[in-house]
């Protein structure tokens, strides 16, 4: 997971994303008890493309250029299936811009905070979070 | 069962989430990959391909 992490620190650096932060499930699990799933979904600010077209390839072209792969929806980074979900409507703009930095072992993140968690777990049919993370909005997220 | 009784199980229960939340984001994913382990061979049974992650040695732990 750290090492995930640091390539995608880089990938920002680098300019092939603007911003990311961590949401889904992986994204709940800073705020609430852990549950399963497999994949980590990364929520990304684009540069902006020529001709205004938003896309994921640049993501895709640099991790292929450090022997990533992709599997079905996702890309293989560091032996973690990682979906890439560009900020497709003003709320998940408003998410990545007020992202917590954190802390993940040694390397810097960013996390949606629980709000957003919860408005976008209940646009998309995980029914029981939304309820659970705003609970727990009082709470603090680790790191 | 009372009803006494149900509220105070459902009461452990919540407690027993929010001390699981208040773990360090590290040893939740840790507990994550447990997880993945243990429904991996149903998924897979089922058709459903899964990848269980494999976590770097933490010196955080």
């Amino acid at each position: 997971m750290e090492a995930t992490l640091r390539v995608l620190n880089e990938l920002e650096r680098n300019g092939v994303i603007s911003r990311y932060a961590i949401g889904g499930a992986v994204g709940a699990i800073f705020y609430m008890e852990p549950f399963l799933t497999y994949d980590l979904d990364i929520f990304v600010i684009l540069p902006q493309a020529v001709g205004g077209l938003v896309t994921l390839s640049p993501i895709y072209e640099a991790l292929r250029q450090r022997g990533c792969q992709e599997e079905c929806e996702c890309m293989l980074i560091e032996g973690m299936p990682v979906q890439f979900l560009p900020a497709y409507n003003p709320l998940i703009e408003e998410a990545l811009a007020e992202a917590r930095e954190t802390l993940y072992g040694e390397t810097t993140t960013r996390v949606l905070r629980p709000e957003h968690l919860a408005g976008h777990h209940g646009a998309n049919g995980a029914r029981e979070r939304p309820a659970a993370l705003l609970n727990l909005c009082a709470g603090s997220a680790d790191g | 069962m009372e009803h006494r009784e149900i509220e105070l199980l459902f009461a452990a229960k919540q407690r027993r989430r929010l001390e699981l939340a208040r773990l360090p984001i590290e040893e939740k994913l840790r507990a994550v990959v447990r997880l993945q382990e243990m429904a991996a061979p149903i998924l897979r049974k089922r058709g459903t391909a899964v990848r269980c992650w494999k976590l770097e040695p933490s010196s955080h732990a």
